[in-house]
């Protein structure tokens, strides 16, 4: 991906079989996780042919956009060397709120109380990881406990239902379609592209994978290192805001639970891409391809008919294996 | 048929009945008994399943067995397992050691609570279990059991599904999380229904969260897996049915299915499902409401903690909400 | 403690201080006493009951089934490393347990299941350090697939224990205290004791505040993690003979999130996750502390939905009081 060490650039091509082996051999170092991905769905396509049709594709990146948002969003935080694992109950919380205030303020005030909520939670983390320099892990452990709290005294206190949800234009971030494509699928891979370009190309994105790489040595090139972790943590919890706009969304109505078990599998689309914790390595296309490879093995399986259970050994069992290849791709490359 | 008309009947009157006699310290003919000692000289313990995961049936019937208490001056001591079936076993002794005159347990466990019941049995303390069940081994150890009956709640729905499908046709079958007793009640009771309809044949089961985000997913999966197959969708609860109704509203306004062809059940309503049954575009749901579930349950308990014999299983009246007929239940407030 | 006395700690005069300061030496210098302290205080005035003995004797019930994960934890997070696939371990340990019994008896089932649960943390040692990968992604997949594989094993029904014996050690009292509370306090101790005087124990210290110089030293850092990952999942499995001890019966559901509440008692007892410091006293009070929180709450007829938002703040807090006191940031993850 763009990110992954920009300067690399694949050796003028020569023809012939031997060639292109080599070729599938580089590829296949670079992003191991895709060629499982690909043995995996081709072996699901000759039981189910239905995975491959547009709809069934369509319809997994719409099911796993509020998780792909919130997965980018964790990105930026990874990448500083930290952890979020408080997204999960943020979303539940800003869903609990987003439904609590609709009917009595309208969409418009809902989302931004929603967003607003998110935003204090993101601020409260990143002031107490960066400005404290406290445990990101065990911050956002911390934080997990107490929004999950507020999300259940709020939704069971407060309004759970749209009234009227056909009425509300809000119905329309989870369930509508711009040209064919669930809108859902436009927030996540608008995020996903402006974030990889501000990952990318931006000298906030620099100064991020350069806090990440070495956080002293980022100090010495004149970079706020405090600010660069506060801001990814905001990031981080707008991405997870827009997520629960989505779960709200679809539908209508507010469970105090919507968000539970979101941060792990974040967290395993992250590193399923190949984003190293705390190694400044990796970017938003690595978690990108790493939630599409979460999204098609739930759908590969659910598709064959296979219980939930399974699917939480595949995906564990993919994890390891991915990261393992990774680190040895990353050694390679090293070495090259 | 007839068998589910007349229980839908029954159940509006115990119903309607509950409604209309709020309880008070003046009428309590339901004791069908004299009290050894006053009502309000009563100590009842509780040890529930836990509403910290944000569950509106559990807060709603907590609250009622405190608005409960509080009318008739009993004390009510409260310990919450918060989902872990650990926690309660261990909880239990706090409550024995207050002597209660009854313990009532909504079990998160069926097994893993037997151990506890002996403990409460052994110090003498009655036993009354609610909601759930428990285990046959444990069964020695309670003095009553008293709640929704899951098996007829499953069969109550699987047969309104069934009807509404004309006897025949593929079903998904989409049930609550993995683990917990009344889901797997409620899956099974739906296969011993359609095991006498040759024409009925279930595509597929899968494991939900009682959520309407994983009953809409889920659903929607089985839409681009079996497309026009599908003739009816039965779910463990409201939720999922109604996460099941949006996914395949959408694949028909899409063009994907037929306009109001498949069909829906659930074997215990929410607000939601409730709507859908009154628009007419959901066949049946069965009203299991918290707060009538928990004032059914209480007078138990309370008769027994008064010493009063009680049957050892009584069942909540869970009448069937259908298109037709809606307009005679209120709408379950979860 | 291998930690170095932080140049910023003020230099006591007064008696009282000073005495103050060797209590606080003592507790391993773990914002988990006070916090426990405080909260007894509190409590104590607030309910009479509190502090009965068989109230006493139900809060160290309470606390055995997460305080074991604790225990074995701590070492671990002391090397520099953290399991959090010890929920899934002891949610396979109890299927195990109950499910092997009918073929090699009670005592034979504890054995297969300690194996299996200490087999379980070699493996993610093993990946760990053979493979150099992070712990906490390496521990979040092998535990998500453990789970997966403990529901296909064994099924989502509840499997009852055939053996009452389980239950009957599991009610067994001594000195007014249950069986499972002696365990775990024997062990404690014995945990604290190898941290402490053995050679492990010291090259555990060691490869938290610095791998490097570990290594360099000619410290087998490798057998030393492995053994204390090896030690977690045994603690893991332990906890599961527990469970089964006084629940009498064993399923994947049981354990659930139990990694994250023993995370939470290693840390708010003092433990740096990035390794070098922390004691056993201090995670066992840190437990209670979690134990006595929610027990107090219940005397106090508090709705426990605020229990997780106390818990949350609390743990906040005692992070930057600890941030606060030594000086010394605790970055890593």
């Amino acid at each position: 991906m763009s990110t992954d060490q920009p300067g690399e650039r694949p050796a003028a091509a020569p023809l012939g079989i031997g060639a292109v082996l080599v070729h599938v051999r580089q590829l296949f170092w670079r992003f191991p996780v895709v060629a499982l991905l690909i043995v995996l769905i081709c072996s699901t396509a000759i039981i189910t042919p239905q995975i491959l049709s547009l709809g069934n594709i369509l319809l997994v990146l719409r099911q796993f956009s509020a998780l792909g948002l919130m997965a980018v969003g964790v990105t930026f935080v990874v990448l500083c060397g930290r952890l979020d694992v408080s997204i999960g109950s943020m979303a539940s919380l800003s869903v609990v709120v987003v439904i609590a205030l609709h009917d009595a303020f309208g969409p418009g005030i809902a989302i931004l109380g929603s967003l607003a909520t998110a935003a204090i939670c993101g601020a409260i983390n990143g002031y107490l990881v960066a400005y404290l320099r406290l445990s990101s892990l065990v911050t956002t452990l911390g934080m997990f406990a107490a929004l999950q709290g507020v999300a259940n005294v709020i939704g069971i206190s407060g309004v759970q239902l749209v009234k009227n949800p056909d009425a509300s234009w809000f119905a329309f971030i989870g369930r509508g379609y711009i040209l064919g494509i669930p809108f859902p699928v436009w927030m996540f891979l608008t995020v996903a592209a402006t974030g990889a370009w501000v990952i990318g190309a931006t000298n906030f994105g620099r100064s991020i994978r350069a806090v990440g790489g070495s956080e002293k040595a980022s100090v010495y090139s004149s970079i706020d290192a405090k600010a660069i972790i506060f801001w990814s943590f905001m990031i981080s919890a707008l991405c997870t805001g827009l997520g629960g706009l989505i779960i709200a969304s679809r539908a209508m109505q507010a469970q105090a639970d919507s968000g539970v078990g979101m941060e792990i599998m974040a967290l395993s689309a992250i590193f399923l891409g190949g984003t190293s914790l705390g190694g400044g390595v990796g970017g938003i296309g690595r978690t990108v391809i790493g939630v599409i490879v979460l999204a098609s093995v739930n759908n590969t399986l659910v598709m064959v008919g296979m219980p939930i259970q399974a699917q939480w050994l595949v995906s564990g069992t993919v994890i390891v294996l991915a990261v393992w290849l990774d680190s040895i791709a990353r050694r390679r490359r090293l070495l090259a | 048929m007839k068998l589910f008309k007349s229980l839908a009947l029954a159940g509006l009157a115990t119903l309607g009945l509950s409604l209309a006699m709020p309880v008070t310290a003046q009428a309590q003919d339901w004791l069908e008994g004299t009290p050894k000692k006053p009502i309000s000289d009563l100590k009842i313990g509780f040890s529930f399943r836990g509403g910290a995961g944000g569950n509106l049936y559990v807060a709603q019937y907590v609250a009622q067995l405190h608005k409960m208490a509080d009318e008739l001056g009993i004390e009510l001591v409260i310990v919450d397992a918060e989902d872990d079936p650990g926690r309660q076993t261990q909880q239990l002794p706090e409550l024995i050691a207050q002597q209660p005159d009854a313990i009532v347990v909504w079990a998160l466990s069926a097994a893993g609570i037997v151990p506890a019941l002996k403990q409460a049995s052994d110090a003498g303390i009655p036993v009354v279990t609610v909601v759930a069940d428990v285990d046959p081994s444990g069964q020695q150890y309670v003095k009553a059991h008293a709640g929704p009956n899951d098996t007829l709640q499953g069969t109550q729905a699987a047969q309104a599904l069934i009807d509404a499908m004309g006897g025949k046709g593929n079903v998904v079958q989409i049930m609550g999380t993995a683990g917990f007793a009344p889901a797997e009640m409620r899956a099974q009771a739906f296969r011993d229904v359609a095991a006498k309809y040759p024409d009925i044949k279930l595509l597929d089961t899968q494991v939900g969260t009682w959520s309407v985000g994983t009953g809409q997913s889920l659903m929607e999966n089985f839409i681009t897996r079996f497309g026009k197959d599908i003739d009816g969708v039965i779910t463990s609860d409201g939720y999922t049915g109604t996460g099941a109704y949006l996914a395949v509203e959408a694949a028909e306004k899409a063009g994907t299915l037929e306009p109001g062809h498949v069909k829906f059940a659930d074997p215990n309503a929410v607000g939601t499902s409730y709507d859908l049954v009154k628009d007419g575009k959901y066949s049946a749901t069965v009203l299991q409401l918290p707060e009538a579930d928990a004032e059914f349950s209480f007078k138990i308990a309370i008769r027994v903690a008064a010493g009063i014999e009680v049957p050892r299983y009584s069942y909540l009246q869970t009448p069937v909400a259908t298109p037709q007929n809606y307009a005679d239940y209120p709408r379950p407030g979860l | 403690m291998s930690v170095a006395e932080p140049a910023t700690h003020p230099v006591e005069s007064t008696g009282f201080r000073r005495y103050l300061g060797a209590v606080w030496k003592a507790t391993g210098r773990s914002p988990a006493w006070p916090l426990l302290t405080l909260l007894v205080v509190f409590f104590a005035f607030q309910s009479p009951f509190f502090l009965s003995p068989f109230n006493i004797s139900v809060i160290l019930g309470q606390t055995v089934l997460v305080g074991m994960l604790a225990i074995g934890l701590t070492p671990l997070a002391i090397s520099g490393n953290i399991d959090l696939s010890v929920g899934a371990i002891a949610a396979l340990g109890t299927c195990l347990t109950v499910a092997v019994q009918p073929f090699v008896g009670p005592v034979g089932a504890v054995a297969v299941t300690l194996a299996c649960s200490t087999l379980c943390g070699v493996i993610n040692g093993l990946i760990v350090e053979r493979l150099k990968l992070n712990s906490i992604i390496v521990t979040i997949a092998v535990g998500t697939a453990l789970h997966g594989a403990t529901y296909l094993l064994f099924g989502v029904t509840t499997k009852v224990a055939p053996d009452t014996s389980f239950v009957d050690f599991g009610s067994l009292k001594l000195l007014g205290l249950s069986s499972s509370v002696i365990i775990f306090l024997l062990l404690a101790i014995a945990t604290s004791l190898m941290l402490r005087f053995t050679v492990h124990g010291v090259h555990t210290y060691a490869i938290g505040g610095h791998r490097q110089a570990a290594l360099d030293a000619g410290v087998n850092v490798e057998r030393h993690v492995l053994i204390n990952f090896a030690y977690s999942g045994l603690f893991a499995g332990l906890c599961g003979v527990l469970l089964v001890a006084s629940l009498g019966a064993g399923s994947p559901t049981y354990a659930k999130d139990y990694e994250l509440w023993a995370i939470i008692a290693v840390v708010l007892g003092g433990t740096r996750l990035a390794g070098g410091a922390g004691t056993v006293a201090g995670t066992v009070a840190a437990a209670l502390s979690l134990t006595v929180l929610r027990n107090g709450m219940t005397l106090m007829k508090i709705d426990v939905r605020w229990f997780l938002i106390a818990l949350g703040l609390s743990l906040i807090v005692a992070l930057i009081l600890d941030r606060l006191r030594s000086g010394e940031p605790d970055v890593a993850e």
